[in-house]
This record gives structure tokens, sequence and C-alpha cells, in this order.
């Protein structure tokens, strides 16, 4: 008898957790492409979009902006051993401020960005923030944590670069000494 | 014709070498940067292309000594050597970063970045180095000024030829007797608005969120970015990235100010105010804007994309103010043009980059001033069919002094505003033989012909070759105003047909 009220507390708990976390699945993930391209229809539409943090934050009062960049980059930027692959690519994200905090590493020379999963309305000219197009989160997920890049300096270069060194010092003496020689 | 001799070429070969060194010395500037933020390998890159630069312009000189001064066929073929010298060696540190898929690639980003044009095809912008964005910027705000003119003026002893270069980099207009305390004047100009413009953007970023070092090199990239009318930001959202309207009319005033005619700057600051209201250029701008924002206003009613009557003013005033002043920063995505805008919001701003601003200041297009002269002649044309046979007309216009139109001066503008219409309209051609729209195409050519830098999102790091050959010379002959290219030209026919 005791395992039926447990059963069905399980099933509450499990449709509470389930109703709570349904607008954030119900989302379909949307690419920064789709996005920029089918602006009409995904104006105003809840969605999902997942990237690379760039950049920094910028928190103004209760809100934030930060970008992020669901390129091929996101998964190995080029200074972190990655090939060109094309431009960037992202979105611009208004969040509340409480939320963004929860992004901590954003992507640069130095560091691959947190990867985030962004859940909220997309607006394709929102008049209230100057008509631009962005998508404003209702949650905001960390998924991947970024990391720093460290870059060791390529032997090669290091060998042109000591090569170049008496060439150019050469080219400055003879430089010197034949300018010197030319009648005034 | 006459074929140029042995010691012509030997003069040629030995300026250029001068503007070699000078452009190894400023690689000095982002290889300083590397080294302040700890970017190693950055720092490397630059050494590699400071050595190389004082290796080949060192050898040249040494090789070529001559101590004969320039005369005006020779300054406009330094000028023209040199950009495509300098455009070579200035990629080196793209190519050495790993940001480029092909050396033909890092050619064009120095191209743009020297002509001050914008468009770019460096790949993962956002994870790119201080020291690399920084010579970005050193780069399209020296080529602003006129790069020849800064390694031969600023770095080296004057020149008695100088003059020639001067105005083989598109500038003909002399503040002071002396062309080289012209350029030093320009420079002086230049660095007082480096120095506010750098102050109030880095001021507003800081307000904005950034923090305090990313927000001073915000500044001053963003500043130089906008002065020298080229478009390149640090960040591939380019101005979007503020999303604010202080900092969009923070920079609004900057690459206005760019685009204005280096003479006008002069004559205010020696207190001439009335210049500004009276400058045929001044007026010309103002005139051409008016029209073309009613264009624009047109399309994008049409397309209803903006109905808040202030945010629709804002997008609409900043995206044609960018592109009349051919600066190229953005505040929407670049298929926003085409998957928004539209095409008749999308001709008023290839009309607004294919006129550009005014003559000697950092902005390309056809000019102001040359617009401003045609109306002249047409509303002469009509005075002349309504007046008496004996009437003697005549048109006048303000520019620092008054000047009567004289036939000279029509025909060069004329000449040079066909060569201007012939590139776009190839340009174009050469956009829909590739497989693009006719508006796409259009709106990309206008934008690297006239130096501008907005893109429809034609320009892409895989675009099929000849297109990036294309597009990087129409960004140089657009920069030179085809006269130093001609001369070069010119110089290659005589040594084979001269006499």
């Amino acid at each position: 008898m005791r395992t039926r009220p447990t059963i069905a507390f399980l099933a509450v708990a499990l449709a509470v957790l389930t109703g709570a976390a349904a607008p954030a699945h119900a989302a379909p993930k949307v690419s920064s492409g789709d996005l920029v391209e089918h602006a009409d229809t995904w104006d105003g539409k809840r969605v999902l979009f997942e990237g690379e943090a760039i950049g920094d934050v910028m928190v103004r009062g209760p809100l934030a902006w930060f970008h992020v960049n669901d390129d091929a980059y996101s998964d190995r930027p080029i200074p972190a051993g990655g090939l060109p692959q094309g431009y960037n690519s992202g979105h611009a994200v208004l969040a509340p401020a409480e939320e963004s905090a929860r992004v901590t590493t954003f992507g640069s020379y130095r560091a691959r960005g947190d990867i985030v999963r962004v859940t909220g309305i997309f607006q394709a000219a929102d008049p209230r923030h100057g008509g631009d197009m962005l998508i404003e989160a209702e949650s905001i997920q960390v998924i991947e944590r970024g990391y720093p890049i460290d870059r060791d300096v390529p032997r090669w270069k290091l060998i042109v670069l000591a090569t170049l060194m008496p060439v150019a010092g050469g080219a400055y003496l003879a430089f010197r000494y034949r300018f010197r020689a030319l009648p005034k | 014709m006459i074929r140029p001799r042995l010691e012509d070429h030997v003069l040629v070969a030995s300026y250029t070498g001068r503007v070699v060194v000078g452009v190894g010395m400023l690689m000095s500037i982002p290889l300083a940067t590397a080294l302040l933020f700890g970017e190693w390998e950055v720092g490397v890159d630059f050494g590699i292309g400071i050595l190389t630069c004082i290796a080949i312009g060192l050898s040249l000189q040494t090789a070529f000594r001559t101590r004969r001064e320039l005369r005006r066929r020779h300054g406009l073929v330094v000028v023209s050597v040199s950009w495509l010298v300098v455009t070579v060696l200035g990629a080196i540190p793209f190519w050495l970063s790993g940001h480029m898929s092909s050396l033909l690639n890092a050619v064009f980003d120095v191209m743009s970045g020297l002509t001050t044009t914008g468009l770019y095809l460096i790949e993962d912008l956002d994870h790119v180095s201080y020291g690399l964005s920084m010579w970005r910027f050193v780069l399209t705000y020296a080529g602003g000024m006129g790069i020849v003119v800064i390694a031969l003026t600023f770095l080296f002893r004057g020149t008695v030829g100088a003059y020639q270069l001067y105005v083989g980099e598109g500038k003909e207009e002399r503040l002071l007797p002396n062309v080289i305390h012209t350029a030093r004047a320009i420079g002086s100009v230049s660095l007082a608005w480096l120095v506010v413009g750098t102050i109030t953007l880095s001021t507003i970023a800081v307000a904005l969120g950034q923090p305090p070092v990313r927000a001073l090199l915000h500044g001053l990239w963003v500043f130089m970015g906008g002065f020298s009318t080229g478009g390149f930001a640090p960040q591939s959202f380019n101005t979007f990235w503020y999303h604010s309207p202080a900092f969009e009319a923070a920079s609004i005033a900057i690459f206005v100010a760019g685009s204005l005619n280096f003479a006008l700057h002069w004559a205010l600051w020696r207190g001439e105010r009335a210049e500004i209201r009276r400058n045929i250029e001044v007026v010309s701008f103002a005139m051409t804007f008016v029209v073309l924002f009613a264009v624009v206003s047109t399309g994008l009613a049409r397309a209803g994309i903006y109905p808040d009557a202030v945010v629709f003013f804002r997008k609409a005033f900043y995206l044609l103010a960018s592109a009349h002043t051919t600066t190229g920063f953005g505040t929407i995505y670049s298929r926003t043009f085409v998957v928004q805008w539209g095409p008749v919001a999308m001709l008023g701003v290839i009309a607004a980059m294919v006129i550009g601003a005014s003559a000697c200041s950092t902005a390309g297009g056809i000019k102001g001033f040359r617009i401003g002269v045609i109306t002249k002649v047409f509303v002469e044309d009509i005075r002349r069919m309504v007046s008496p046979d004996s009437a003697v007309i005549t048109e006048r216009y303000h520019h620092i002094r008054k000047y009567v139109l004289s036939e000279h001066t029509v025909r060069s503008v004329l000449t040079i505003t066909v060569a201007f219409l012939t590139m776009h309209s190839i340009m174009t051609l050469v956009g829909v033989m590739n497989g693009y729209p006719v508006i796409e195409a259009a709106f990309e050519g206008a934008s690297a012909a006239s130096n501008t830098g907005l893109s429809c999102g034609v320009l892409s790091p895989t675009m099929p070759g000849s297109m990036r050959v294309v597009y990087t010379v129409a960004m140089w002959l657009g920069r030179m105003e085809f006269l130093s290219v001609f001369a070069l030209v010119g110089w290659g026919i005589a040594m084979v047909r001269g006499r």
C-alpha cells in the first residue's frame, strides 16, 4: 500500500519537472543562418540556439548583451588549431543580467568561450532595442565550459626569423656603405 | 611617347624601397601591441614581416641608389608600384596568422585596409589576436592618410617630389604652400581627431559594460575604422556589436568628419565657419543624402520591418550615412539587406556608395565635388537654352574660394565619372556572370569599387578566385582614382612602344 503514494508522488514530480522543462525542449533548435534568412518566419517565436559565447558580456542595469557564435570555430577556433572554414556567424542575445552571469569564459584569441544553450524569443527587429535582431533569452545553460588557448611558437617560424635577422642586418650595412659613397 | 630610361626605373625602384621600409616601420605598432599582450607567436609573425620589409626595402635602395628627385610621371608610377609591393608584404602577418585560407585572401584584406574599403576575407575574426587586429586598423588609418605620403613625409626627410606622390594617392589640395607641410597638417588634424574620438568612444564603451582595456582598444579601433571611412570593426558583428544609440551617434560624427575634405577641415580649423554651408561638396552631399534618404525610406516603408518611427530613422540614417561616406559600418546583418530591406532600399544604398563623399578625404566613390560640378553643367546648359544668343553664361562654385566653372574642370570631372561608372558596370557584370542576382552583384561591386565595405552577403572567402581578383583590382583603382594606375599602364606601354 505504501508503494502507491510513492509512485503517485514520483509521477507528479515527473510531470511537474517535464512541464517546467517543456518550453525549453519544445523550442526548435535553430542556426544563425536560419534566423537571418527567414527572419519573418521566426519573428516572435521561441527558439533554442546553441553556440560559443564570444567577446564580452555588456551588463546594462537588469539586462546584459552578449553574442553567441554557432559557426565551425565554436568547436575549434583557429588559434586552438582549427582550420579556416569561412566567416564567423552568430547571434546577439539579450538576457537578464543574473542569467548571463552563468557564462564566465568568452571566446577570444586566448580562449574558447563557454558553449551555451539559449532559449528565448527571437525578435527580427525589436523596436524596444533600436530595431536590432536579437534573441531575448529566457534561460541560459552552459553545456560545455570554455578553456584557455595556449600557443607555442612553431619552430619553423623561429628559424625564419633567425634567418632574416642577418639578412636584414646585411642589407642595412650595405645600404649605409653605398649611400655614404654616393656624391651629394 | 618617351620610353623610360634606365635611370627612370632606378628612381622608381629606389623610392619604392623607401616606402617598403616605411611600411616595415609601421608594423612596429602591431608588434608592440602583440608583445604588450603576450601574444608571442603574433610577435614573431610581425618580426618576420618587419625584417622582410627592411631587407627588401634597403636592398632596393642599395641596388638602385640615386639622389635624383621625382617628377610627375615618376611620382604616379611610384605610388602604383609601391601600393602593389606594400600590399603583398603587408599580407605576411595575415598569411602567417593561419586566419586566411589563401595568400590571395590575405592580399585582398591588405588592399581593402589600405584603400579604406573594409570588406574582409579573414576567417574567424572573433578569435583574432590584438596584434593582428591592430595591424588591420593601422593599415586602414594609414591608407586613409596616404601610405606613401606618410612613409615619405613622416618617417623620412621631405622630398621635393612629394607632391607627385600626394597627387598619386588621390589628393590634390594644398592646405599650405609646401606639400610636406600640407601632409603634416593632414596628420595633425587626423591625430587631434584620433585623441578626441578614441576618448569619446572608449568612454561610451565602458559605460556600455565593456571591460576598460577592451573598451580602450575598441574605442581606438572603431575610431580608426570610422575616421578613415574604412569600416573595419574589431568583431564580426561590426558596429552592431554595441547595441547603443550613443555609440552609433559618436561613430556617425567620426566617419562624417573623416569623409570631409581635409581642405574644409583646415578652413574650419582656421575659423572659417561659413565654408561649411557654401562648399560645393557639402551642399552636394547634403542634397544627395536627402534624396537618397527618401528612396531608402520608401523601400523600408514598403518592407514594413521598422514600424517604430525612431527605430526606422535610426537604422535608415545610420546605414545610409555609412554608405554615403563610403565607411561601411553596419548595424544589421549583411543578408538583412536582401531578405528584409529589399531592392528599393538597396538601390538607394548602392547610389549612395557610388556617389561617395568628398575629394581629398579618406572617402571613395565618384565624390560630391564631381556630382556638384555635373549638376552645375546641367544648370548652365539650361540657362544657356533660355537666354539670348548674345548672353554670356558662366557658372561658379565655391570650394574654399570661388571658382568659375572651366572647360578643363568639366572635362576632367566627366572623364573620372565615366571611368567610375564603367567600373561599376563591369563589377556588376562580373557578379552576374558568376551566378549572383543583379541587385546583389551591383551592391557588392559598388561597395568594392567605391571603397565602402558594406556587404549583402556575396563576398566570402570561398567566392570564385576571379571575383576576388577583380574586387582587389577595383578597390585599388577606386582608391587611386585611376590616375596612378593609368600612369603605370602608360609606363608599361611606353617601355614597349616608346622611342
